[in-house]
């Protein structure tokens, strides 16, 4: 049997409407995916992440086609039907630093429960699960305000799944986190995704990262359409470096991560055992080297462990950390 | 509830008593806690203190319960309506806006005596009180629309502030227009008191500030969601325009209605609720409403018992009793929050 999508759209046109005229940013979006899975939506700032997202969740009109949740046309939806449905994590702050994490996340019942918000025995069963899922069971009576910036947005994550959505919609959670706290968020989101059976789509900036833990990318493309599909496939089919052209950047397929557009100085070899050898070609790369091109290199670079021996010009200099062959590589500049 | 959130609920109640209890013996002439007590459940006493309570204290005492309520109400409903501290119906220009409309019935139909006199008839209240609450809300309405094209909380308080500073000017501008006995009577009413609601008007008033009260005890799950924000709000399927505007009508109500009743009384409003917040410990509104009804209660029959504190027939005026207390009660509440890495 195949799984009805928990999210699909048909010809989705999304963008702006001012007074008589329409700004479309990303056309003819025709995407379905699952529960299960972990969707990135990436792409260069101001392109338009966020207008989709904002169109996905139904708080913004898209300008054509439609939005289905569970084969649901979502603007037929009640906004408690479509809020039991889909559930977001955004990075507006509100005003909520006087609740506990507990509270913030009963937030989340509130498309379950009644006018007076009144929370039953399975709203409290529904809070502490979303509060374990994300593992802030132990914040559960802390202040907001003292909560750290990862543990803030797990608790708003909490929330969001308190909701019991088959959607998550996160817009940029990894922001304001340091590095260690992204890795962490995105595992989490993984996992969630597994233990949850919900379908999370998170628009984030790091590529890197998301291209290792995402099940699908969602690429924003200069030309305003939507490149899909596993992270695999999106890299071979050389679409990452079309979607940041313009950038000094250059993706490698090989490594999954950018490089520094570089090899003005002309052409180098880096040769040596395991990681040293890549290390030296980092040191040449960083100081304007193309390494491995294939021409005849201005410089030759050997590494063993007991030190880096270049041959450049006719001279040859020894050293042995990578500061010494980064100076030396400066040296020759001038 | 938690069980320090109902514990201080319950203490508050027991304030309330207290404070009402003490606001009936206190004023030109003293009567004993015991013998008001007495009045009230009508035993033994004699016909003139029984007088004092029964027609000229009591109705103020609940005046004054009823006012204190309705500012930290409308006050609570601001702070959250553009997530704010320091938000209240002063610092938006609300009360302004009712005083405008007060002035405009009052100074230009040259009946002040419908504040004070005991004997106007229910129309010239009513009038009075219909066109302080569509001063207020207008001003409401026209702060939110800037607030919600600006955003910027800073900025929509700041707005607030100058628009009610025109308003004020307005205002001054019909004082300064009328004749001079008027303008004594004017500034009477601007220093603000709970004693100018006799039994019978007592009636219209206490019945808009329940109806203003009633409002804000059946929203909390939604007042709730507005904490978090407008698109978290409607991601979770809450109407979140028409929560706003009915929040927003509750809230003008309530501070126009204590606006041409009391005058214009400063602070109850932006100081109640963070005195709340402090005492339980938590903003969610499920406690803080009853809380600050509470807590509006005792404030305002304090600072009325404390207004009367000098005997004799002299009276403080009520609005520096509120200011005094208010204002450092509000920078030790702003202090306090920055030391807890709160946002203001």
């Amino acid at each position: 049997m195949i799984e009805t999508p928990a999210l699909r759209t048909c010809d989705l046109t999304v963008g702006y409407r001012a007074r008589h005229r329409t700004r479309a940013v990303l056309e003819g979006v025709n995407v379905s995916v699952s529960r299960g899975q972990l969707v990135c939506l990436l792409g260069p700032n101001g392109i338009g992440k966020s207008t989709l997202l904002r169109t996905l969740a139904a708080m913004q009109p898209a300008l054509a086609g439609r939005v289905e949740l569970d084969a649901r046309d979502a603007r037929l939806l009640a906004p408690a039907d479509l809020a039991r449905r889909l559930a977001v994590v955004l990075t507006d702050r509100g005003a909520i630093d006087g609740l506990s994490a507990r509270r913030v996340v009963e937030l989340g019942r509130y498309p379950h429960v009644g006018w007076f918000g009144v929370l039953r025995h399975r709203d409290g069963i529904a809070v502490d699960a979303a509060l374990a899922a994300v593992a802030a069971s132990h914040l559960a009576d802390q202040e907001i305000s003292r909560l750290s910036d990862g543990e803030r947005q797990r608790v708003m994550i909490a929330r969001a799944l308190a909701q019991q959505p088959s959607v998550l919609l996160l817009d940029e959670p990894t922001a304001f986190l340091d590095v260690p706290s992204r890795v962490e968020l995105m595992a989490l989101l993984r996992d969630l995704t597994r233990r949850e059976h919900v379908l999370a789509i998170v628009s984030t900036h790091d590529l890197e990262l998301a291209l290792r833990v995402a099940d699908v990318v969602w690429l924003v493309m200069p030309g305003g359409e939507l490149a899909s599909g596993a992270p695999e496939d999106v890299m071979l089919s050389g679409v990452v470096n079309a979607a940041f052209e313009g950038h000094r950047l250059r993706f490698h397929v090989a490594d999954r991560s950018f490089r520094l557009l570089t090899g003005q100085r002309g052409d180098a070899v880096a040769r040596g055992v395991g990681v040293r050898a890549t290390l030296a070609a980092a040191v040449l790369e960083r100081e304007g080297y193309a390494v491995g091109a294939g021409g005849p290199p201005l410089v030759e670079v050997d590494v063993d462990d007991t030190g880096w021996i270049a041959v450049a010009g006719g001279t040859r200099v020894q050293g042995i950390d990578f500061a010494s062959l980064a100076h030396f590589l400066r040296e020759r500049t001038i | 509830m938690t069980r320090r959130e109902l514990i201080m609920i319950a203490g508050l109640a027991v304030a309330v008593f207290a404070a009402f209890v003490l606001s009936l013996a206190i004023g030109s002439t003293r009567i004993p806690p015991s013998r008001v007590v007495e009045a009230l459940i009508g035993g033994g006493v004699s016909d003139e203190d029984r007088a004092i309570v029964m027609a000229v204290r009591l109705p103020r005492a609940v005046t004054a319960m009823l006012a204190g309520a309705a500012l930290g109400i409308a006050g609570l409903q601001m702070q959250t309506l553009f997530r704010n501290p320091l938000a209240d119906p002063f610092a938006l220009g609300v009360s302004s806006g009712a005083s405008l409309g007060v002035a405009l019935v009052v100074l230009g139909s040259g009946s002040i005596a419908g504040l004070f006199g005991s004997t106007t008839g229910l129309a010239g209240d009513a009038l009075i009180t219909a066109a302080a609450i569509a001063g207020a809300g207008s001003v409401l309405v026209l702060v939110l629309a800037v607030s919600s094209r600006i955003g910027d909380a800073t900025v929509v308080l700041i707005f607030g502030l100058m628009f009610g500073y025109a308003v004020s000017a307005c205002v001054t501008v019909l004082v300064g227009a009328s004749a001079p006995e008027r303008l004594q009577q004017w500034a009477q009413w601007g220093l603000g008191s709970f004693s100018g609601v006799t039994w019978p008007r007592l009636r219209l008033f206490g019945g808009l500030t329940a109806f203003g009260l009633a409002l804000a005890a059946v929203t909390p799950k939604q007042l709730n969601a507005l904490l978090l924000g407008d698109r978290y709000a409607s991601s979770m399927g809450l109407a979140v325009r028409r929560v706003r505007v009915m929040t927003m009508a509750g809230a003008s109500v309530l501070a126009a209605v204590v606006t041409a009743f009391c005058g214009p009384i400063s602070f109850i409003g932006i100081a109640v609720p963070h005195l709340c917040r402090g005492l339980t410990g938590t903003g969610d509104h499920r406690v803080a409403v009853p809380a600050v009804v509470l807590m509006g209660a005792v404030v305002a029959l304090a600072a009325q018992t404390v207004s009367v504190l000098p005997g004799d027939g002299t009276v403080l005026p009520l609005n520096a009793v509120t200011a005094l207390v208010g204002a450092p009660t509000v920078v030790v509440v702003l202090l306090r929050r920055r030391r807890h890495g709160g946002h203001v």
